[in-house]
């Protein structure tokens, strides 16, 4: 089936069409994907501060539960709307159960390596990059390898188009974004405006053909002179490594632009306006909003296909929100997940906090449910919808509560990437490494190894490799 | 060479001071050189530290050189859509750790589009960037904008071949902008380029290397442009630029002339509240909240307000001719009434921060302001623990190790056997426990002496429950235990300690330097420590210090390199 150059993209229920003005590269050919055409991406998604799942601990001497488990399903094996809305209702991941067919719900995921300093800095790191790190806490700790969206979209993206990074939290906060990395040490800044993002992506917008012409014109006029000052610099020999790669890498940020198709219809202007009805993105109040609107600039990328892979980072490190349930606005969520009101080991507890973590699971995956439902509103050119064009990613960088542990850190997959992976099944990786989900979910989208191959070979080389082969569909 | 960590350094520094040393000052004598300087022939230099020639601007000095090269009254505020500079370390300008992403490169792009637009489309606002005695027309009026207006732009003299570019761009301007006036599209043209000019976005630093030496000196230009971006977050001034044209740089005495203007500039002291807000974690107290039944009293207002009073007091004492004594130790603060209702102050109404007097009180420096009392509390309670990291990692820069991950939480307050928070952090953390070997001796002797200050930082003698607080304690100072009653008289014991000097010392190398420190910067790093500590050298004189130091006005042509890693688990 030939690749879509666009599509058309209806934003909710008394959309219209957006056309798709956005900016192409033709600075240099895109390099040939993998695989057939079929456009595939991979999003992902990550919460903070652990999920309440089930907890083993000794009281007087006697190892028993100290927490239930509120978090996975009952039984391992397929899942089903029906066990959802039954048995296992109670579980926080039965907000996912509209979706029960199109998802894998996956424990028995390990952080690969240990975090000597803040857990939250050191684990957040490595959940897409699965490389060693530089221990540190607050934002000192860093990756020192790059994550797989970056990975992704060096492989399928036009040149110099990133992958997307989002977050929905402050800019001012102990531990910031941490989600993407671009290489050793190169954290990714995170866009925290929806507006802002969905502005960047369109770039040109309805001016008239001629203007438009003069524009590219133009830019692409400076974008030369720029591109010939930096490969001047590039190019002198007593430049140091680390300096030249910053400067190589941002030449290749440079795309010459054309004008792919320009017509904005007006709900251009409506999804715009919707974009910036929140005046304050970085606020408290509006944190499940702006996740919201990150997820719906996540679909239009999908559907314009914009980009192959993007990421949205939930609150800070240690995700600091008050988050609403009902009429009720919670304690900070890091709080909570500590079980007493403090960021610390001493503070009082908080009544009954093993349920109101419970019900933040349950708010983080009714907000990745919006996602999923943007995606699926959407009939895809290869049949199925758009959600069944990628994967969607859930994940914690943490597996629980009080302890912070690092094993069975909970990972949801969404979509099948084309048919590349099985759905409707809750699985136990049985103790894999992040860098074998990352390879599943890399090779699923159309990432190769360098000989052409499955990617089988991401995050740390000291980790075993391959993919997780129950999630690869047969 | 590796950058060291704070405990790193920390360490070296102490391994340093026990070392027989070599070459100048009071170094002493020996054969080798000690790390940080290069001896040739009896002769010893610093060494500067391995940085990146092509630190990028941060946000905040993106805005500011913006403002000033265009002449613009205000800060443009077209930042507010740039993806955010990526965190790492304490200090946002760090300009080695901040890249140009392809999301970045596109706002440079529309930010340089939009300002060309809004300076070329008013007469007046482009009258202010076109150099004087311009030639009124022809050739040479357009060679002589960008040959002057470029080198504001690129803070350094245009190569001939940059002229002839720019040159040929700005031909193109009656092309690509037909309805304007030739000269004014050419500007506008040139303004895109210019504002996205590796030249611009980068303070490049292109002096060759000398082929063997440890280092370079750097060019006037490129040590204007240090010394603006350090003192003043912004470009050089035409004066500045003009002392590099003529040379006076080049000599101690004229680099010092213009340090000491420019340090009388308010924007020196600007810069320094920014660094003391950092250093604080200031930006953090906006967010604070408290149970509004347990503390009526603070309210937004006074979340504001505590911000405010460490700006306002930071500035009183770099104005003052203050150093890291006054800082820790001044008995005086500022408030407004909503920050004078938690200081328990009577006859401060209104919204206006003044200078309050705080003799009389147990209080002094900024430990004992609310703002810091308050961000290391939790909502309902204060918090020894956070308070004690804090100084030990932001004050002292003691090697503190990090928390185990499983940390068991403080076990809740049993109602019928009501304790202070101290017996109750000392029976979970203190001898005999498990974390007796660093809350034991470090963090909470020193927790434990802001116990007379609640979860707003308001003052008390007792507790919620009646009880007594005890916040006296002792803290070994490199092995030296010193005792103390309260904040108050350990903040003064703080002021006295080389720890304390050696860390303000190391924070302000890394903010003003705008890089991590090294084992080279060791030299530096204690003639700081030395005029802070023993000659109560200002803040003022620390920068100074700083900036007129050897390996300022020098670039290392060692190689920046990578980090280790950890184990697997």
């Amino acid at each position: 089936m030939p690749r879509l150059d666009r599509r058309r993209f209806l934003l909710g229920l008394g959309g219209v069409a957006v056309a798709l003005p956005f900016l192409e590269s033709i600075h240099s050919p895109p390099r040939a994907s993998a695989g057939p055409d079929r456009f595939r991406f991979a999003f992902f998604v990550r919460a903070g501060n652990g999920v309440a799942q089930r907890q083993r601990g000794w009281v007087d001497g006697v190892e028993q539960d100290i927490e239930p488990e509120r978090f996975w399903p009952r039984e391992l094996g397929r899942i089903s709307s029906d066990s959802f809305r039954g048995a296992d209702s109670d579980r926080a991941t039965s907000e996912l159960g509209a979706f029960a067919d199109r998802i894998s719900l996956v424990r028995g995921v390990n952080r690969p390596f240990n975090t000597p300093s803040c857990g939250h800095s050191d684990s957040i790191v490595q959940l897409l990059t699965s490389a060693q790190i530089v221990s540190g806490s607050a934002n000192d700790a860093a990756a020192l390898d790059k994550s797989i969206d970056w990975r992704i979209a060096e492989q399928l993206n036009p040149p110099g188009r990133d992958p997307m990074t989002l977050m929905a939290g402050p800019r001012d906060a102990y531990i910031r974004e941490n989600l993407s990395w671009r290489g050793a040490r190169e954290r990714t800044p995170a866009e925290r405006s929806p507006l802002n993002q969905y502005m960047r992506m369109m770039g040109i917008t309805s001016a008239p053909p001629d203007i438009q012409e003069r524009v590219i014109t133009r830019q692409n006029s400076v974008n030369d002179l720029v591109r010939d000052e930096l490969q001047a610099l590039v190019s002198r020999r007593d430049l140091g490594v680390v300096d030249r790669r910053r400067l190589t890498q941002h030449m290749e940020a440079i795309r010459d632009t054309e004008i792919s198709l320009l017509s904005c219809e007006s709900t251009h202007a409506d999804f715009m306006s919707r974009l910036g009805e929140i005046s304050n993105v970085e606020a408290n109040d509006v944190r499940v909003d702006v996740v919201e609107r990150h997820m719906e600039v996540l679909a239009l990328a999908a559907a314009c296909n914009y980009t192959h892979a993007g990421t949205l980072q939930v609150g800070e490190g240690n995700d600091q929100t008050q988050y609403q349930i009902g009429s009720t606005r919670l304690p900070r969520f890091h709080w909570i997940s500590h079980r007493i009101y403090s960021d610390g080991a001493e503070g009082e507890t908080i009544p009954d906090a093993a349920t109101l973590h419970h019900q933040v699971d349950r708010l983080q995956l009714s907000m990745f449910r919006h996602l999923l439902t943007r995606l699926d509103m959407h009939e895809s050119p290869y049949g199925g919808s758009m959600l069944d064009d990628g994967v969607c990613v859930w994940m914690n960088d943490l597996s629980n509560g009080p302890p912070h542990g690092g094993n069975n850190v909970p990972w949801i997959l969404a979509g099948s990437a084309g048919g590349r992976l099985r759905t409707g099944q809750y699985v136990d990786a049985g103790g894999v490494h992040y860098n074998r989900m990352l390879n599943t979910i890399g090779t699923a989208v159309g990432c190769t190894n360098d000989s052409g191959g499955a990617l089988e070979d991401f995050g740390d080389a000291g980790l075993t490799r391959g993919r997780v082969e129950a999630l690869v569909a047969g | 060479m590796r950058e060291l960590t704070r405990h790193g350094l920390s360490l070296a520094a102490l391994a340093l001071a026990a070392a027989p040393l070599g070459c100048v000052g009071d170094l002493g004598s020996g054969p080798a050189a000690p790390e940080g300087f290069e001896c040739v022939g009896g002769a010893c230099v610093e060494l500067a530290a391995s940085s990146s020639r092509f630190p990028r601007l941060s946000e905040e000095q993106w805005e500011n050189t913006v403002r000033d090269l265009l002449r613009l009254e205000t800060r443009s505020g077209l930042t507010a859509t740039f993806p955010p500079d990526a965190p790492s370390g304490l200090f946002d300008n760090n300009g080695a750790e901040l890249s140009v992403s392809g999301d970045l490169r596109l706002e440079y792009q529309r930010a340089a589009e939009r300002l060309a637009e809004q300076v070329t489309s008013d007469t007046a606002a482009l009258m202010r960037i076109l150099p004087s005695g311009l030639p009124a027309s022809g050739e040479a009026r357009v060679q002589g904008f960008v040959e002057r207006f470029g080198a504001r732009v690129y803070r350094r003299t245009l190569s001939s071949s940059e002229v002839a570019t720019y040159t040929a761009l700005f031909a193109r301007g009656t092309e690509l902008y037909p309805d304007l006036d030739p000269f004014v599209a050419g500007v506008r043209l040139s303004l895109e380029a210019m504002l996205q000019s590796p030249h611009f976005v980068y303070r490049a630093e292109l002096a060759p290397h000398v082929e063997g030496a440890p280092s370079t000196l750097l060019t006037a230009h490129e040590l204007a442009s240090r010394l603006s971006y350090a003192l003043w977050g912004t470009m050089p001034d035409d004066d500045l630029f003009e002392a590099a044209a003529s040379g006076a740089l080049d000599s101690s005495e004229g680099l010092g002339v213009e340090v000491d203007r420019m340090l009388e500039d308010p924007r020196a002291e600007d810069m320094l509240v920014r660094y003391h807000e950092q250093l604080l974690s200031v930006r953090t107290y906006g967010d604070l909240s408290r149970s509004s039944t347990l503390f009526p009293a603070f309210s937004p207002e006074a979340r504001t307000a505590m911000g405010d009073e460490v700006r306002l007091f930071v500035r009183d004492v770099f104005e003052e001719g203050g150093g890291v004594r006054e800082l820790l130790t001044a008995r005086y603060t500022y408030a407004n009434e909503a920050l004078a209702e938690i200081y328990g102050l009577d006859g401060v109404s209104g919204p206006e921060m003044r200078r309050v007097s705080l003799e009389g009180s147990r209080r002094g420096g900024l430990l004992t302001m609310p703002g810091f009392l308050a961000a290391n509390s939790s909502s309902t309670e204060s918090d020894p623990i956070h308070r004690g990291v804090f100084v030990n990692h932001r004050i002292l820069c003691a090697p503190l190790p990090a928390p185990p991950m499983l940390v068991e939480p403080l076990p809740a307050e049993d109602p019928s056997m009501p304790r202070t928070m101290r017996q109750r952090v000392t029976l979970h953390t203190g001898p005999g426990t498990c974390g007796a070997s660093c809350h034991a001796t470090m963090i909470n002797p020193i927790g434990f002496a802001f116990e007379q200050f609640d979860a707003v930082g308001a003052f008390r003698e007792r507790d919620r429950n009646g009880l007594e607080i005890d916040a006296a304690d002792a803290y070994a100072f490199r092995g030296q235990v010193r005792s103390y009653e309260d904040a108050l008289e350990l903040s003064a014991i703080l002021a006295e300690q080389r720890m304390t000097h050696s860390c303000y010392a190391e924070h302000l190398l890394q903010f003003v330097h705008g890089r991590a420190p090294a084992q080279s910067d060791e030299v530096l790093l204690r003639r700081l420590t030395r005029a802070s500590l023993n000659d109560s050298t200002s803040l003022r004189g620390l920068v100074r210090v700083l900036v007129t130091s050897e390996t300022f006005r020098q670039r290392s042509t060692r190689e920046l390199d990578e980090l280790p890693s950890l184990e697997m688990e």
